[in-house]
């Protein structure tokens, strides 16, 4: 939103303060200022009478005027407008070079608004009200929207100019709402509210309103804030909504009664409900209404869309003799409800979703006809002004003691500071015996200030949060244990990456349907996203390897991160599981890496997933638990790629039991056995149960086992070591070993 | 040479024979006798012990000088070493990082869930059923009526039950929890819709702004092992009262202006503020007796000014080269 500094100064002194200063004191006080622009007027523009306007020789269009500046000079321009006449006042571009326009001497030019940066006007040369250039020069400020979402009251000129008033400490000029009252008298308007979505209505006929040219203040205003000029009436509507924030719509008074059938201006009925017939935007968006909608009626046809877009059949035109001017409140959360359905979003539903004080409606009304009043001088007030409520005036009252302020925000806040604050932001405030009693304005009632943090808040931004030093907690001195499972994974994570080579990547949570498919990969999920990113790409994953090996990656990686797992194979209900899995090159290192990491045990060729070789595969198992797997990647995937996959959910990560072994003083003996054994090397330690032996030697189906005979107590006899020879033997045997 | 080990071992020749001769010896100088001469054969078997070492020694030597040199500089190539090095994820090493500091405060750390229901990621926050923050473009809705959630602060709720013990028992909660969060946002070299995020709470008797303020700076500090100060502008989130916007002075020119802070010498970190009454209230704690400061932060973000990574897209890549080239 851009804001101008001069408009500003209507309703606060700021005088000796510099636009940046400005800038930066809001920001840190109320809202984020993006950025400050200097407007001014080019070099060399002089104001001038044209004195004689005759019709150029070789052209139709344009015009030899002959001007007489301020300055004295008489100068011969060259001019194309339309609306180039003798007796106006122009504003003449002087340093331009003469030059010759079909043939005729032009020195200088006379210029549009547009042409000078000041207004969005093309259509004709700038006439100006007398011979004078008015003061130009502005600073616009650039306000983050973002940072005004929850402060309704800012989002015009006068709230801005009420925080500068307290910030600056100058007063802030007080609006004067007495000007409707002089038309009490005139008959009222037939106002009539059916939804609960209009807080309150307000209206005013005037007669006499056609053929008024937008004076240059609000044409000029207006574009520096970044909005066109659309003639004097929806001017007006604009620029008294950039005053106060409040939103403010002009109909076509004779179009708004023909639309309704309405037999005269006496007849007009102002309905606000929701509408039974389609309705046609001034934009020439076609909307059919639902029950929600809110409408602006005339009798039963609706004739604007409440508080977001007017109609196509009432709208203001060249033509308009006759206004009504609205100024309302809806209910924010209806209109933005609406707007987003229709995708229709204005500066006035952009208002009205923050949620408008409906008070505000007086002090809007008040400027629009002190504006009418002031440019229109035939025009001439019909109606009443004519405000039907349908909500209740809030009332908040907010106490806290200066104790607490004090505590909450570590500093001790002087009485007077906060007195002044306060009241000059509009809350009726006393401090008394430690006690802080605010009333809140009926401009911060609505979304806005609702309990003491609230009015902390306010007290403590004008105080400066620069100011408040920082001052160190004091806590209890207690122990903070990591949690194991934390430091477990961190540990496992460090091993893999020191000791192993991997590198850690991160995936996605949901599949990459294109990429699996071109690995052959049907990824199974049992929930999915209602909104995707990319429309293919909707299943959440309910393993990790998938992810991994979507990657693509040559060289080792893993993962621990998230998966979602149903809780009886089917359906959504079901948690999320913390999984760690990893691609290599090797199968059995990836073994190797998973016992080194688990101390596990594998269950060969018992992995029930589809990524892996049907036969290299196992289930890795750790005290008797299924806890994961590994595996050969299934060669449709891949080739030469090893996987594995663990819950980490199903890890103790208890501390071991970390015991020094004990250490026999007696030497130990070693019977070396050679066997011939097809089974898996796992099945041994069942057949030779209670020995303590290790692999010393394989070779194609030969394995050489070394047994450790020792004792804590004794050295083995000959006769001993004879005696567990024969049971090793015999052990072999039964187990269906060959020596 | 052979000369000289000749002569050693004939002189212990020499005592040995005059130690057999010791018994023609008269009883009382045997002994003196045989002591003098066990104190010569000591002394020549250690000239001899030495001598043979340090011949030793020196064929030693003269081999050494003509080993082949054995070139180290060559790195490994083409796979020819046992193993390459691998790395940690730049995100769990900033995330470390942070932990580590929090940790050395006194905070507690939190994992928590992705997958969240409306009420943590919403409801709880004091996000009405209206707000904007709820439109279905920006969050991820899942399909059993949950979503992805979209801020680490949906884990505020969680936290603040859990410690509730704690809190009546040490009058102190402090506790920060990092983790994924996931917004349905356009993506481009500074924008990714998952990201990290590292979320903070400390809720006690007298918690302040004050308190506020100085944790932040002390932590930040910490994080970034340059003395910081930080500032504060008015922001606004529905789960904080009042909110606020911080900015940290740049921790790589100090105020002095430098391209990572655009040369305005501060840098925008995070949004912070007062956890809201509501807040406190559905976690189970009373605002009355209690207050506390909440802050989030972005370390996805963060990771990025770290380690200079241009480009957010490439932290979900995979990219071998990238995640190895941080180390």
């Amino acid at each position: 939103m851009k804001i101008s500094l001069n408009w500003l100064k209507d309703y606060v002194d700021l005088d000796g303060i510099s636009a940046e200063t400005i800038a930066d004191k809001l920001t840190k006080t109320t809202c984020e200022i993006e950025g400050v622009e200097h407007k001014t007027l080019q070099e060399g523009i002089v104001a001038g009478e044209v004195i004689e306007c005759k019709k150029h020789v070789s052209s139709d269009h344009l015009h030899v005027l002959k001007v007489k500046l301020s300055t004295g000079e008489t100068r011969q321009i060259v001019c194309g407008a339309p609306n180039a006449r003798e007796g106006i006042y122009v504003a003449v571009d002087t340093l331009l070079p003469s030059k010759e326009l079909r043939g005729v001497k032009s020195d200088g030019m006379c210029c549009s608004l547009a042409e000078l940066g000041l207004a969005g006007d093309d259509e004709g040369i700038w006439e100006l009200e007398n011979l004078e250039i008015p003061a130009c020069e502005d600073w616009v400020f650039e306000i983050d929207n973002k940072s005004i979402t929850n402060r309704p009251d800012l989002w015009g000129h006068y709230g801005l100019a009420r925080e500068l008033s307290v910030i600056f400490g100058r007063k802030l000029k007080g609006i004067d709402t007495g000007n409707t009252l002089k038309f009490d008298k005139l008959p009222r308007l037939d106002i009539k509210i059916e939804s609960k979505n209009c807080l309150s209505y307000s209206s005013i006929m005037i007669d006499n309103v056609d053929g008024i040219s937008s004076p240059f203040i609000l044409q000029n205003r207006l574009y520096n804030c970044g909005h066109g000029s659309h003639g004097f009436l929806v001017d007006i509507t604009n620029y008294v909504m950039l005053c106060f924030g409040n939103p403010v719509h002009a109909f076509d008074a004779d179009k708004f009664n023909a639309v309704g059938g309405a037999k005269g201006k006496r007849d007009i009925k102002i309905r606000i409900g929701s509408a039974g017939r389609q309705f046609i935007t001034l934009k020439d968006n076609i909307i059919e209404p639902d029950g929600d909608m809110l409408f602006v009626k005339s009798n039963d046809t609706p004739v604007a869309l409440a508080g977001i877009m007017g109609g196509k059949d009432s709208g203001i035109s060249k033509d308009t003799k006759s206004v009504i001017f609205e100024i309302a409140s809806f209910d924010a959360i209806n209109i933005r409800r609406t707007a987003m359905k229709l995708n229709l979003r204005t500066d006035a539903s952009a208002r009205y979703e923050k949620g408008i004080d409906p008070e505000v409606n007086f002090l809007a009304v008040a400027e629009v006809l002190r504006l009418v009043e002031k440019y229109a001088k035939r025009a001439v007030a019909v109606s009443s002004y004519t405000r039907v409520i349908n909500y209740d005036k809030r009332d908040i009252e907010i106490s806290l003691t200066k104790e607490y302020l004090d505590s909450f925000v570590g500093v001790k806040l002087s009485e007077d500071g906060i007195l002044k604050t306060l009241c000059g932001l509009g809350f009726d405030s006393s401090i008394e015996k430690g006690k802080i009693g605010v009333k809140v304005p009926s401009f911060r009632s609505w979304n806005d200030i609702a309990n003491k943090y609230d009015v902390i808040e306010e007290i403590v931004r004008f105080y400066g949060y620069e100011n408040i030093k920082p001052l160190a907690p004091k806590v209890t001195l207690r122990r903070v244990e990591r949690d194991i499972r934390q430091t477990g994974l961190e540990s496992i994570k460090d091993c893999l990456v020191m000791k192993y080579g991997f590198t850690e990547v991160h995936t996605n949570i949901w599949y990459n349907t294109g990429i699996c498919k071109s690995l052959n990969i049907e990824p199974v999920s049992y929930l999915k996203v209602i909104n995707p990113f990319n429309k293919n790409d909707d299943k959440i994953r309910s393993d990790l390897l998938t992810s991994l090996l979507c990657l693509k990656q040559q060289g080792r990686i893993f993962e621990a991160a998230r998966v979602w797992k149903t809780s009886n194979g089917k359906g959504e209900n079901g948690e999320e599981e913390v999984r760690l899995s990893g691609v290599c090159e090797s199968y059995i290192e990836a073994a190797e890496i998973l016992r080194d990491l688990f101390d596990c045990k594998f269950k060969l060729r018992t992995a029930d997933k589809d990524l892996l070789h049907p036969i290299n595969n196992a289930s890795v198992l750790i005290n008797g638990q299924n806890v994961g797997c590994v595996g050969v990647i299934h060669p449709r995937i891949g080739k030469d790629l090893a996987g594995f996959e663990i819950n980490l959910s199903m890890i103790d990560f208890k501390r071991k039991d970390e015991k020094a072994a004990d250490i026999s003083k007696f030497p130990k003996t070693i019977l070396d056995f050679t066997f011939e054994w097809n089974g898996i090397y796992d099945e041994l330690s069942g057949i030779f149960d209670g020995y303590d032996f290790y692999l010393k030697d394989i070779y194609e189906n030969k394995f050489t086992l070394s047994f450790v005979l020792k004792s804590l107590v004794k050295t083995f006899t000959k006769s001993e070591i004879d005696a567990e020879h024969k049971k090793i033997i015999e052990r072999a045997k039964r187990g269906g070993l060959s020596i | 040479m052979m000369d000289k080990l000749q002569e050693l071992k004939a002189e212990i020749e020499k005592i040995k024979k005059q130690m057999a001769e010791l018994k023609s010896l008269p009883e009382g100088q045997r002994q003196v006798e045989g002591q003098r001469l066990n104190a010569l054969k000591k002394n020549a078997e250690a000239e001899l012990f030495k001598f043979l070492n340090k011949q030793k020694q020196d064929e030693i030597n003269s081999k050494l000088l003509n080993d082949k040199l054995i070139d180290i500089t060559i790195p490994s190539y083409n796979g020819k070493t046992r193993v390459e090095g691998g790395a940690l994820h730049p995100i769990t090493k900033m995330m470390r990082r942070v932990v580590q500091i929090a940790v050395s405060m006194g905070f507690h750390v939190e994992d928590g869930r992705e997958i969240v229901t409306e009420y943590e990621n919403f409801d709880s926050l004091n996000i009405a059923k209206e707000h904007p923050a709820r439109d279905i473009q920006d969050t991820f809705y899942l399909s059993n009526g949950m979503l992805l959630k979209t801020q680490t602060s949906a884990l505020q709720n969680i936290i603040l039950k859990k410690y509730g013990d704690e809190l009546r028992k040490h009058g102190i909660i402090s506790a920060v929890f990092p983790g994924r969060c996931y917004r349905n946002e356009a993506t481009d070299a500074s924008h990714e819709f998952a990201f990290f995020q590292c979320e903070g709470v400390m809720v006690g008797e007298n918690i302040s702004i004050s308190n506020l303020i100085y944790v932040m700076e002390e932590l930040i500090s910490g994080i970034f092992e340059t003395q910081i100060k930080i500032r504060l502008r008015p922001g606004f989130f529905p789960f904080t009262e009042p909110s606020f916007e911080l900015d940290m002075s740049c921790p790589f020119c100090g105020e002095a202006g430098c391209p990572s802070c655009k040369h305005s010498g501060w840098i925008e970190f995070s949004g912070c503020g007062m956890i809201h009454k509501n807040v406190l209230a559905m976690g189970g704690i009373d605002g009355e007796r209690y207050s506390g400061f909440a802050f989030g932060f972005g370390l996805t973000r963060l990771a990025m000014m770290k380690y200079g990574i241009k480009d957010v897209r490439l932290l979900n890549s995979g990219n071998i080269e990238f995640l190895r080239s941080i180390r």
